[in-house]
């Protein structure tokens, strides 16, 4: 496969559902303070207690510890607040594989009582200033085993987990799911997830979108650096899909700004292995945020042959 | 507290130059391996070693009956954390890849055979497609004693939204999660579509002539040491089932 014909794959998902704006918002965050992330933090243990009998926050449980604060709750449970966002997770401390799903529950039926739940918890409230979060994707955990003359198992669902999307001013804020809701087979809330960043109610200013082509060949350069060569070997390509929208960094960093940026998920299909690369530029001909294509390097350590094997 | 060894691979240039594959580096591989190595350290755990790129050899792996090394490595720590590009044979054993030529380029878990020495409880290997769900049994033979092999059944992706995965695991199993948990919870963000899957041993009890008890299962009661119960080890003989957990989308 050529670059051009993967350029074409990757445009086709960019614009399917719908050309992006000419321009685009550049949203403003709003950067909380200890006391803000605090109350924050109360009001989202408060929620789960008035509205889904999760446990109390007993008082005093609160552990500040690198970058996030873990709250103890009664019963084994804890919720999580990260400084740099101010995302929130409640985890029930239930064992994975406790309380499954009665055997048969539909998928319609998962659905619907994770939107149940959604509207219970008052997710809606999370989105934001001129922000809405929509159902995204279901996911399901199971368990099955096997004996040693092959004879298998049923297959039996523990958990339904349903992923929501933040949208601000209409368009997606891609990364980790907005909110993450999942329910035990007894519809015990198990986990639940909070990732919105609130916004300041400004705007930095409103930016011109560079065209899906433009991005996607900044998507390509990213990956003909990856594979070490320029062109893509023939037949590798297995999927390719491109998103435009916001770009959120991850609960652990700060950031100042949502700003447009084109997101692509690409499925590779190599002689001995596959690969699935998820790779993001910027939406916008002045860059708003640090997108690296790679991360942190490894520690140094010494090298395999300093060391005296035994 | 337990002791952990870390191994990752980001760059492939020498496994390409040798025509062995066309797998590309990866991108975020050490964000989720320091993650969870400092999360781990932090805790009071202690790293055994951590080896990265070149310096990560097959062998770590392979049974040390079988002309390996892995007692003095894997099989010498409570928690071996992998990262590499993955895949399995078609009689299911993992398969990883590697980027040295000091030993074999791609390692096969036909030749693994972990916790005999007592040592390992748990692989986590961030890797695609090295424990596929129709032939899954093809992992077995690697639970000599050790306790659960957390895998994924199909693609895990590497990028900027799953660069917190390997803290999100430490976190997770510091903060007192099971060992499953930690690990579908720490590697998934609910964006892309991670795979995650636990697979481990039971015993006949556990089994109940296919009517599972599942809150019998090591997946279902291991801790990291220090932060909850640890199962006692299930020797091959004990061994009457074999089960397996996995998150689709």
């Amino acid at each position: 496969m050529n670059i051009h014909t993967l350029a074409a794959s990757l445009l086709d998902a960019g614009t399917g559902a719908g050309k992006p704006p000419a321009q685009a918002d550049v949203v403003l965050l709003q950067q909380l303070s200890r006391e803000q992330l605090q109350a924050r933090a109360r009001r989202f243990v408060g929620l789960l207690r008035e509205q889904d009998g999760c446990p109390n926050d007993d008082g005093g449980s609160w552990k500040q510890t690198d970058g996030h604060t873990v709250i103890h709750l009664a019963g084994g449970a804890r919720a999580v607040l990260y400084h740099a966002s101010g995302a929130l997770r409640y985890v029930s401390g239930l064992a994975p594989a406790s309380t499954p799903f009665v055997r048969g529950t539909e998928q319609d039926a998962l659905l619907r009582q994770l939107q149940e739940r959604a509207l219970k918890l008052r997710l809606a409230d999370w989105a934001g200033t001129n922000g809405e979060l929509r159902f995204e994707h279901l996911f399901r955990t199971l368990g099955r085993g096997t004996d040693r003359a092959g004879k298998q198992s049923e297959a039996t669902l523990f958990r339904a987990i349903g992923a929501y999307r933040q949208y601000v001013g209409g368009i997606p804020v891609l990364g980790a799911a907005s909110a993450a809701v999942q329910l035990a087979g007894d519809g015990q809330l198990d986990t639940l997830a909070i990732l919105t960043r609130p916004g300041n109610g400004e705007v930095l200013e409103r930016a011109a979108v560079i065209a899906p082509e433009a991005g996607a060949r900044q998507i390509l350069a990213q990956l003909s650096s990856l594979l070490g060569q320029r062109e893509i070997p023939g037949n590798t390509l297995e999927s390719a899909t491109m998103q435009f929208g916001y770009l959120d960094l991850g609960k652990r960093k700060p950031q100042r700004v949502l700003a447009p940026a084109y997101v692509a998920k690409i499925v590779l299909r190599h002689k001995r292995v596959r690969q699935a690369y998820v790779l993001a530029a910027a939406a916008t001909e002045r860059p708003y945020l640090e997108i690296p294509v790679y991360g942190s390097e490894a520690p140094v350590t010494r090298g395999r042959t300093d060391v005296g094997r035994c | 507290m337990a002791r952990f060894g870390v191994e990752a691979i980001r760059y492939f240039n020498h496994a390409r130059a040798a025509h062995v594959d066309t797998a590309g580096d990866l991108t975020y591989t050490f964000n989720r391996s320091n993650g969870l190595d400092a999360k781990l350290r932090s805790a009071g755990h202690t790293r055994a070693f951590y080896w990265a790129n070149t310096n990560v050899f097959e062998t770590d792996l392979r049974d040390s009956g079988q002309g390996g090394d892995d007692r003095h490595w894997a099989d010498d720590v409570d928690l071996f954390w992998i990262e590499t590009h993955g895949n399995h044979d078609a009689a299911g054993h993992a398969t990883l890849l590697y980027d040295t030529p000091a030993t074999e380029w791609v390692g096969n878990s036909s030749s693994w055979q972990l916790g005999e020495d007592w040592n390992n409880e748990w692989v986590m290997a961030y890797s695609c497609d090295t424990a596929a769900l129709p032939t899954i049994t093809g992992l077995w033979n690697i639970f000599a004693r050790m306790h659960i092999y957390c895998g994924a059944w199909d693609l895990m992706w590497d990028g900027i939204t799953t660069d917190e995965c390997g803290e999100d695991v430490g976190d997770n199993l510091t903060s007192g999660d099971t060992v499953s948990r930690a690990w579908h919870d720490g590697v998934s963000d609910w964006y892309v579509d991670n795979h995650p899957v636990t697979v481990c041993v039971g015993d006949a009890a556990t089994w109940n002539n296919g009517n599972i008890r599942w809150e019998r299962s090591t997946i279902n009661r291991d801790h990291l040491w220090g932060h909850g119960s640890v199962d006692p080890d299930l020797a091959p003989a004990q061994q009457a089932c074999l089960l397996w957990y996995w998150t689709e989308g």
